[in-house]
């Protein structure tokens, strides 16, 4: 039995009902003849907490079902390491961009950004040099040009010898 | 009525306005011509370019960017036998079968044409019907409103793919998105767990940017990019234009498919895809020639173009009458008036004629430009087919964090779309569908405030929504939209 999407599905389904938990201290907040702040959040988790266990019930059945009928069958290798590959790239682009956003207010745009598209692009799979040295150097300059000269977009700068730097690019 | 057409043609042949049409229409149909960047994906990139424009050069560029991006999704469809987007898969049929016999110009002059004829004519259809609908619908009261939110969020089972129960819950989790933030009846603090980010409430742009396209980014990284091989003998489209007898043999075909993509269009949970599909199938039903179908069929492929892009007046029709999403982009598009201050509805007629007559000209316009476009596009296509993906993936990323960043200069919402971006990248893992949820965030702050308005009115009694007779009929159409599909979809179970 797949395990997966019964528990992706317990997850949604604690995650409403935490948020309903969550809702009903802010149902008598209200003032006279007004509808209170938490009738339509308690009307919404409540249904969809429903769902989620709906949606989860059916899922451990479906998953028992495959699983009877299914055999054992061991993933091969190549599919384990294809999958572990896709899931690395996956958290490495999530961690570039988590940090790209992070350090964009200290090293300013167009530094972070160079950095990210250089990051992003290896993350990815690129290996070519030619590639390696002039896309992230042409999409900051154009990035650069497109949304901060003509479209003034008050990118951040940086601060320090970071924002001295950005200076001469906008 | 008049004077408004003529100042809605003085103002959108203005030079910037016809600047925005162009650029909207390209952006638009290289958006609908890629694959992993859909046209209501599009739509929301631009929203954050256009804070700075007026609100009509906005519009100009956000509708033909839609209708762009429905007539670029054929492009990849008849070159490459790729659809760009789900509405273009009868053309993948049809179009790339022309492209693979040697005729990929011919398919392509007949889809731009179609896609022309069927623009236009739901163009005129929504100038006509949207000041009808508008007029009616000045008599909506917070009970209407309430049930014409419903009858929006309704669209749900017709968005949802596969399973209709994700896509309600989907639904379900963009309304809570909607309530996070500070209430603006009581002022009470709503699920922000007493961070600052979330005090003003989850802005809809890096929202929806990290829902459809970080989520996206993320999907396609996973897998090893496979260059697109297409199999299509391109010979320039000068050599292979069709005749003016080709179109008018086929007249029926394209009338009858202008017509069913304009209602499929306007009806919540239609939409461009369904169009297409329903305008095929008549086609190849009322055809004297079935076993051409599947093997090139010119009046196939007529029949799907035409119906798609029909749609786009009949879902803008909804939009500006009632200010009710009927199919994904609209939704984006409601964001957008938001954004600019505006509300579509019955009031935006009679309030903002400019914006109104605008959109209509500028949709007109924009349809023929798209001839000119298109071809413009598919040489456009062929080149950018060259660039490296890992570089187009990483432009398109630091496109979707100036977009998130450029609505208040925040880096807040920079994180907001981060977070988003994962939610809707492991929503897409188990199955969910992303767009109910961005429909659930746009119209939930609408549908909350009309409800507890209407219980206002009634103290509390919720029979106020039944007992009025439009609000019990949209009510009722809400009910029916969505149980209809499920209905329908166990009865095929059970015959299967």
């Amino acid at each position: 039995m797949k395990k997966g999407p019964a528990v992706g599905n317990a997850v949604i389904l604690v995650f409403f009902l935490f948020m309903l938990f969550a809702s009903l201290g802010l149902h008598e907040v209200r003032r006279f003849g007004e509808i209170g702040s938490g009738f339509w959040p308690i009307l919404i988790l409540s249904l969809a907490s429903i769902l989620s266990a709906i949606l989860l019930f059916s899922s451990l059945l479906k998953g028992k079902e495959r699983g009877e009928k299914e055999s054992e069958e061991p993933p091969s290798p190549d599919s384990i390491a294809s999958r572990r590959r896709a899931r690395n790239i996956v958290i490495l682009s999530s961690v570039a961009t988590l940090i790209y956003i992070f350090t964009m207010q200290w090293v300013g745009f167009a530094i972070a950004t160079l950095l990210y598209v250089l990051g992003f692009i290896i993350i990815l799979g690129e290996r070519r040099k030619w590639v390696l040295i002039f896309s992230p150097l042409l999409v900051t300059v154009f990035i650069l040009v497109v949304f901060s000269k003509f479209i003034s977009i008050p990118f951040p700068r940086g601060i320090g010898v970071f924002g001295e730097l950005s200076r001469f690019f906008f | 009525m008049f004077e408004h057409y003529l100042a809605a043609f003085a103002a959108i042949f203005q030079p910037q306005n016809l600047l925005a049409m162009i650029l909207g229409g390209l952006w638009g149909i290289i958006a609908g011509a890629l694959p992993g960047i859909s046209t209501s994906m599009g739509v929301v990139l631009l929203i954050p370019f256009t804070f700075g424009m007026s609100p009509l050069t906005a519009f100009t560029i956000l509708v033909s960017a839609y209708c762009g991006g429905i007539t670029g999704g054929s492009i990849t469809s008849v070159l490459f036998g790729i659809p760009g987007e789900p509405s273009a898969v009868c053309t993948v049929i049809e179009g790339h079968a022309l492209a693979k016999q040697g005729h990929a110009a011919r398919a392509l002059w007949i889809f731009i044409i179609a896609s022309a004829i069927g623009g236009i004519f739901s163009v005129f259809v929504m100038m006509v019907g949207t000041p009808l609908i508008a007029n009616f619908a000045l008599q909506f009261g917070p009970p209407e409103y309430f049930a014409l939110t419903l009858l929006g969020l309704s669209v749900v089972s017709g968005i949802s793919g596969g399973s209709v129960l994700r896509g309600i819950l989907s639904c379900l989790f963009g309304l809570f998105l909607a309530t996070v933030g500070t209430d603006g009846i009581t002022g009470v603090e709503r699920f922000t767990f007493d961070s600052i980010i979330l005090l003003g409430g989850i802005e809809l742009v890096p929202a929806m940017v990290g829902l459809l396209a970080i989520s996206e980014i993320l999907l396609e990284a996973e897998q090893p990019y496979t260059e697109y091989k297409g199999s299509a003998h391109y010979r320039g489209l000068r050599e292979e234009m069709p005749t003016l007898a080709e179109y008018l043999e086929h007249w029926v075909v394209l009338a009858k498919s202008c017509v069913i993509g304009t209602i499929s269009g306007a009806l919540p949970g239609g939409g461009a895809t369904i169009a297409s599909f329903l305008a095929y199938g008549e086609a190849a039903r009322s055809s004297k020639k079935p076993d051409r179908f599947g093997n090139g069929a010119v009046d196939g492929l007529m029949a799907a173009e035409a119906s798609n892009n029909a749609s786009t007046g009949g879902s803008m029709t909804i939009l500006l009458s009632l200010g009710i999403p009927a199919s994904n982009t609209t939704a984006m598009l409601i964001a957008a008036f938001m954004i600019h201050g505006l509300q579509p509805g019955p009031l935006l007629y009679s309030q903002r004629p400019d914006i109104i007559f605008g959109i209509f000209v500028a949709m007109l316009v924009s349809n023929i430009f798209l001839v000119a476009l298109s071809i413009v596009g598919v040489r456009m296509f062929l080149q950018m087919n060259r660039l490296p993906y890992s570089v187009f993936s990483a432009a398109i990323m630091v496109l979707c964090v100036i977009g998130a960043f450029g609505l208040r200069n925040s880096i807040d919402d920079l994180y907001i779309m981060f977070a988003c971006g994962i939610i809707g990248y492991f929503m897409k893992k188990l199955a969910f569908p992303i767009a109910p949820a961005v429909l659930g965030l746009v119209l939930g702050d609408r549908a909350e405030a009309s409800l507890r308005r209407s219980l206002l009115l009634s103290l509390g009694d919720p029979l106020i929504l039944v007992s009025r007779p439009i609000s019990a009929i949209l009510l009722f159409l809400a009910a029916f939209s969505i149980i209809y599909p499920i209905f329908k979809k166990s009865r095929m179970f059970r015959e299967s």
